[in-house]
């Protein structure tokens, strides 16, 4: 079982969540792929989501002794990601080159890591549109919408997951949910 | 009107807020369970090529655990930094108040300095010794008188 891949179970159940953060190092092996998806996906910028990664853990290091086990570790370390997602948002001397990103994000680079399954030169060229355009799409979502679709969608989490690692409610991640897919659905429609 | 669920009710489906009416039309009509497992199908392709993309680029940062300690020292130097910098920024303030204090005793010694040596050229610059100095004087006053006589 790979613990890393968005649609499996992680084992929090297993060892229980306050005993995995007994083993830091382990954690670290095992959560650091999602979380530097999640905000790599989120920002953009590999050297930023490195960065922010490694920020996130290291928060997680400092207040390791403050988790009681409320919610499993990985949902606990995304709601940490998604804080840090938010602040480097937020931070003023980065709106430059934040912007300067979102005008020039390269949709192509998304599609080029489509699966190589068994398609058709046809139906994978229709796919590749597909995904640049959701890719496109979601630098025009606010930020919690692209964040709630990103988790849903990308980190397959489930609504309540992610209510707890934003700090929305269930209804509010719904809005928010439909809101981004509403958005991506007109992107796609667009292509035809 | 048509039976198929709207645009709004697929949206609302695929992010898991439809009804249970909405849900089993979903599953017993053909044309709207096509529109769904084609949007489906287009976000895990989404979902596969965000995940290959960050696999590819996490593989170029693998974390090192050692960052972790080396923060965690870094951490524990902190109030020995801002001990240091304390330090520095006493040093800064003080250094230009010694040099200022120095200064002044500097000039202190060079006025004495001055006031000494004027003493000393007056002593050299004189024509004639100090214990002759009042008969020069009472010579001068003498000859002044008698010029005055005339």
């Amino acid at each position: 079982m790979d613990p890393t891949a968005a649609s499996e179970f992680i084992p929090t159940t297993v060892e229980g969540p306050v005993v995995e953060l007994q083993d830091f190092d382990r954690l670290v092996q095992i959560y650091w792929p999602r979380v530097f998806r999640f905000v790599l996906a989120s920002v953009r910028d590999t050297d930023a989501a490195q960065t922010l990664t490694q920020d996130c853990f290291w928060r997680a290091y400092r207040s390791r002794n403050r988790f009681r086990g409320d919610s499993s570790v990985n949902t606990w370390l995304i709601q940490i990601a998604v804080n840090l997602v938010r602040d480097y948002g937020r931070n003023r001397r980065l709106r430059f080159w934040k912007r300067t990103l979102s005008s020039s994000v390269d949709t192509r680079a998304i599609s080029d890591w489509l699966p190589d399954r068994d398609m058709s030169p046809e139906k994978k060229m229709f796919v590749r549109e597909q995904v640049e355009a959701i890719w496109a799409a979601t630098v025009n979502l606010s930020k919690r919408q692209r964040t709630v679709f990103l988790l849903r969608f990308v980190e397959d989490m489930e609504l309540l997951e992610i209510a707890a690692a934003t700090g929305l409610t269930e209804g509010a991640v719904k809005v928010h949910l439909f809101r981004a897919v509403q958005s991506v659905r007109k992107r796609i429609r667009s292509l035809k | 009107m048509t039976n198929h669920l709207s645009s709004e009710q697929i949206s609302r489906l695929l992010a898991g807020d439809g009804t249970s009416a909405e849900e089993q039309h979903a599953g017993s009509c053909a044309e709207c369970e096509l529109e769904l497992s084609r949007l489906r199908e287009t976000l895990l392709a989404f979902s596969h090529s965000v995940q290959h993309w960050a696999e590819a680029q996490a593989s170029t940062c693998i974390p090192d655990n050692e960052f972790l300690r080396n923060r965690s020292s870094t951490w524990r130097m902190g109030p020995l930094r801002w001990a240091l910098a304390a330090a520095a920024v006493i040093i800064l303030i003080l250094v230009p108040l010694y040099k200022n204090a120095g200064n002044r005793l500097r000039e202190a010694d060079s006025s004495e300095d001055a006031a000494l040596l004027e003493q000393v050229n007056a002593h050299l610059s004189r024509t004639v010794a100090s214990p002759i100095e009042p008969f020069m004087q009472l010579l001068s006053d003498t000859a002044g008188d008698k010029v005055g006589d005339r």
